[in-house]
C-alpha cells in the first residue's frame, strides 16, 4: 500500500511517498498474522523553502500546487494513497491559515491521511524517520534524537526501539534570517528573551556582527546540551521548552537530525563563512557551534541515516501501525477517524475499578464516538474476563458510541465475544490488541487488511 | 526449620535474570533474553555450566517429563461435563510405545460413545490428554466456555463434549465417524518442552474420518498462558468454524 508524507515545516516543505508492503505468514500459533514487512521510499520531493505570503499565512495555493507536481512525478494515483500523515511543524503550525491548509490536504489526499500532527508525535516520527528508533533496537541502546529544524527542536528518547519520552523546544535555524548583505530580517519572538538577556546586539533591519551571531548559536547550542543532562539547566534555557520535560538520564548516544542536523558532524562544517549564511538564516551556525559543543561527546555522536527529511519519512513510512491479528472488528462501521482515545487508568489487577474510574473522564468529552485503552494481564481466565466486559459495557451505556477498546495484549478477540454474549450491549463492538497506544492521544482505525487492521495513533494540535 | 529450605529453583523468572560474572553489559544481554526462551548470558564455572543454571535445566527437563507422565485432574473434566472414555491403550508406557493403541477404541467403548452422545451435530468437541495432562487441567477451563460461547452465539449446534485418556489426534477420525458431526475438534496437550509444559492444540477437521490424510487438519497450537491467551484461541477457534462451514473443508485445502 502506498503511504504520503507531507512535511511543512518552519523552513522547508518536504513531500515523500513510500511503498508500505504488509504480508500475512503464518505466526507462532501456526495462525495467519498480518505484519508490515519493510517500508521503501519511491519518491522523493525536492526540499523547497516553505512558501508563505505573510509573517502569518502560508501560501495555500503554492502548497496545493506542490502536492499535486509531487503526485504526478511520483506515477502514483492518488486513488492508491492509503495512508500517511500530513505534519505542520514548528512555527509553521502557529500560522493562522495552517488549519485550512490541512483540512484541504487531508480532504485530497483522502479519508485514511492523518491531518495533524502535535510536537511530541512529531519527534517520534523524526526518530523514527532518522533511522534512530531501529539503531536503539539493533545496538539495545538508550539513543536521544534531536531533530532541529527551522523553527523548534524535537526529541525523542529510544530505548531498545521504544519510545519512553519525548519534548520540544524553541531552538531552530530559522529563529533568525538574514538577507543578502547580512541584514537582519527577521526575529522570533521566542528568542528574544536570550537576545534581552545577554544584550546581543541583533536588531530587526540592522546587520549583525557575525560574533553576535555566533555568541547567540553558542547560547542555543548551551541550551541544547543542557536539554540532553550534559550541563546545568540554566535559566535562559526553561521559557524555550514548549512541552513538558525531564532531562534524559543515562543517554548512551545522541543523534540530531532536522535541518540544522545536515551541519552537525565532522562533514559540512565549514570554515567559509558565505556558506554559513547561503540560506539566509543561522542554521548552518547553529548546526557548526552544536558540533562544537558536542565535542567532548563526540565518541557518543550518532550521525543518523536521514537528517533533513527524518520528519517526513516519519511521516511517511513509520506512522502507520497493524494491530494484532486476532481482533473484534466490525467492518461495516470502519474507518474511523480522529477518534480520542480515554486511557483507563486501572491497573490490570483492579479491573472491577473500570467503569468507576473511567466514566467520569469519558464524560469529560464531547466527542460522540470514544475509544477507552485497557491495562490488560497476559492471559486472563474466562471469569476475569467476563468482569472485564461488563465493566466496558458499563462505561458505554447510555452513550452513542460504539464500543472500541484498545489493548497491548493479546486477548482481544476474546474480549468482543465476550462483550456480545455477556453483556446486555447491543451496540457494534471494535476490540484491537497490541496497541502502543501510549504516545498518542487519538487513533485512526482503518478497514480490515489481511487479518489485521492498520492504525494511526496520533496526537492533534488544534483543540 | 524453614532456614535450612531452599527456594524451589524452578519458581526463579529466567525471562530478564542474567547469571554471567561481572557483565560488560548487563543491559543488552537483559535486551537479549527478553528475545528468546533459550538459556543465553548464563555464564559459566569453568568449562562447566554453574549449578543454578544445570539444576534449572534439570528442574526444567523434569517438568516435562511429569507433563507427559501425569494424569489430568478429572475434577476439571468432570466440571464440564466431559463424557469420560479410554483409548485401546491400558497405561501410560502402552501410550507411549504403542502410538496405533491410542488412535483407537475398542468396540464397548464407540457403542458407548454412540448410545450416550447426541449424533448430527454440527460442532463435536473432544479433550485429550496426549502428551501433556497440564495442558488440559490448566487450560480447558477457560477455552471451553469460549468456544461454547461462541457456537451458540453462531447458532451451531454442539455435540456432547468428550475427555478421552491416552488420547492421540487421530482419536478424533473415530468419534467423527461414530457420531457424524460436521466439524471435529480435538484440544490436545502438545509434547512438552524446555519452555512450557502446558502447552494445548486445537486440531479442528470438516467430516474428520480415518480414510483422509493428515492434511485435513487445521491446527491452531501453543495455546497457553505465556504463548496464545486460552480465551483468544477459544474465540479465534469460532472463526475458524465459519471459515470451514462456508468452504465445507479444512486443513490444506481451507484458505484462511
Amino acid at each position: 500500500m502506498y503511504s504520503i508524507g507531507v512535511d511543512i515545516g518552519t523552513s522547508t516543505t518536504e513531500i515523500i511517498i513510500s511503498n508500505i508492503r504488509i504480508s500475512t505468514r503464518l505466526g507462532p500459533s501456526l495462525l495467519p498474522t498480518t505484519k508490515i514487512d519493510e517500508t521503501e521510499v519511491i519518491y522523493r520531493s525536492p526540499v523547497i523553502f516553505t512558501p508563505l505570503i505573510s509573517r502569518d499565512a502560508i501560501d495555500f495555493e503554492q502548497i496545493r500546487e506542490r502536492v499535486k507536481a509531487a503526485m504526478k512525478e511520483s506515477g502514483i494515483d492518488k486513488e492508491n494513497i492509503e495512508t500517511g500523515a500530513v505534519i505542520i511543524t514548528g512555527e509553521t503550525a502557529r500560522k493562522e491559515n495552517a488549519r485550512q491548509v490541512n483540512i484541504w490536504l487531508s480532504e485530497y489526499l483522502g479519508d485514511f491521511v492523518v491531518a495533524t500532527a502535535g510536537p511530541r508525535l512529531e519527534a517520534v516520527l523524526a526518530g523514527r524517520g532518522a533511522g534512530i528508533s531501529e539503531e536503539s533496537k539493533r545496538r539495545s541502546r538508550k539513543i536521544i534524537n534531536l531533530d532541529i529544524g527551522g523553527g523548534t527542536l524535537n526529541a525523542a528518547l529510544f530505548d531498545c526501539g521504544i519510545c519512553t519520552d519525548s519534548f520540544a523546544m524553541d531552538i531552530g535555524g530559522r529563529l533568525i534570517k538574514l538577507d543578502d548583505t547580512g541584514s537582519v530580517t527577521y526575529i522570533s519572538d521566542r528568542i528574544l528573551h536570550i537576545i534581552t538577556t545577554h544584550k546581543l546586539e541583533i536588531r530587526q533591519g540592522e546587520t549583525a556582527d557575525i560574533k553576535v551571531l555566533e555568541r547567540f548559536c553558542d547560547y542555543l547550542a548551551d541550551s541544547c546540551l543542557q536539554a540532553l543532562g550534559l550541563r546545568e539547566m540554566n535559566e535562559d534555557t526553561l521559557p524555550l521548552y514548549i512541552t513538558d520535560f525531564t532531562i534524559p538520564k543515562n543517554l548512551d548516544f545522541i543523534s540530531i537530525s532536522g535541518g540544522v542536523g545536515e551541519y552537525v558532524g565532522s562533514l559540512k562544517e565549514s570554515k567559509d563563512q558565505a556558506e554559513w549564511f547561503q540560506y539566509g538564516d543561522i542554521g548552518p551556525l547553529l548546526g557548526i557551534k552544536i558540533t562544537q559543543a558536542l565535542t567532548p561527546y563526540k565518541s557518543r555522536l550518532i550521525i543518523p541515516e536521514e537528517k533533513i527529511r527524518a520528519t517526513v519519512i516519519g511521516a511517511g513510512s513509520h506512522s502507520l501501525s497493524v494491530s494484532g491479528s486476532t481482533v473484534g472488528v466490525e467492518p461495516s462501521i470502519l474507518p474511523m477517524r480522529n477518534i480520542p482515545i480515554v486511557k483507563c487508568p486501572a491497573a490490570a489487577s483492579q479491573w472491577e475499578d473500570v467503569f468507576r474510574s473511567t466514566r467520569p473522564l469519558m464524560e469529560l468529552y464531547e466527542d460522540e464516538v470514544l475509544a477507552v485503552s485497557i491495562k490488560g494481564k497476559k492471559s486472563p481466565g474466562y471469569g476475569e474476563l467476563k468482569l472485564l466486559a461488563d465493566q466496558i459495557a458499563r462505561l458505554y451505556e447510555g452513550l452513542k458510541s460504539p464500543v472500541i477498546v484498545l489493548l497491548k495484549e493479546d486477548f482481544a478477540k476474546a474480549l468482543s465475544q465476550m462483550i456480545r454474549i455477556h453483556t446486555p450491549c447491543s451496540k457494534p463492538v471494535i476490540c484491537l490488541d497490541q496497541i502502543q497506544f501510549e504516545a498518542g492521544d487519538y487513533i485512526d482505525i482503518g478497514s480490515p487488511v489481511g487479518t489485521a487492521v492498520p492504525v494511526v495513533i496520533k496526537t492533534l494540535v488544534y483543540q | 526449620m524453614d532456614q535450612d529450605l531452599v527456594r524451589d529453583i524452578s519458581s526463579l523468572d529466567l525471562t530478564e535474570r542474567v547469571t554471567i560474572n561481572q557483565p560488560a553489559d548487563l543491559q543488552s544481554c537483559v535486551n537479549l533474553k527478553k528475545t528468546t526462551a533459550a538459556r543465553i548470558c548464563v555464564g559459566k564455572a569453568g568449562t562447566r555450566l554453574k549449578t543454578e543454571t544445570y539444576l534449572r535445566f534439570r528442574a526444567d527437563h523434569a517438568v516435562a517429563m511429569d507433563a507427559v507422565w501425569s494424569e489430568v485432574d478429572e475434577k476439571v473434566v468432570d466440571q464440564l461435563g466431559f463424557l469420560k472414555v479410554q483409548s485401546l491403550c491400558k497405561n501410560k508406557d502402552e501410550y507411549i510405545t504403542r502410538p496405533d493403541l491410542g488412535r483407537r477404541f475398542s468396540n464397548e467403548t464407540l457403542k458407548l460413545i454412540s448410545e450416550n452422545c447426541r449424533h448430527d451435530a454440527d460442532v463435536q468437541i473432544i479433550a485429550g490428554d496426549g502428551l501433556s495432562s497440564p495442558a488440559i487441567t490448566s487450560n480447558l477451563p477457560d477455552i471451553y466456555p469460549m468456544l461454547m460461547d461462541g457456537l451458540k452465539e453462531k447458532g451451531y449446534t454442539t455435540g456432547d463434549p468428550i475427555f478421552v485418556k491416552f488420547a492421540r489426534v487421530a482419536t478424533m477420525d473415530r468419534i467423527s465417524e461414530a457420531l457424524h458431526a460436521k466439524i471435529t475438534i480435538i484440544l490436545i496437550g502438545e509434547r512438552p518442552g524446555l519452555a512450557t509444559g502446558e502447552s494445548l492444540s486445537a486440531y479442528m477437521a470438516y467430516e474428520s474420518s480415518t480414510k483422509k490424510p493428515e492434511s485435513q487438519r487445521t491446527v491452531v497450537s501453543n495455546i497457553h498462558k505465556n504463548g496464545m491467551p486460552p480465551v483468544e484461541a477459544g474465540a479465534q477457534i469460532i472463526s475458524i468454524v465459519d471459515a470451514m462451514m462456508e468452504a465445507k473443508t479444512s486443513g490444506i485445502d481451507l484458505k484462511l
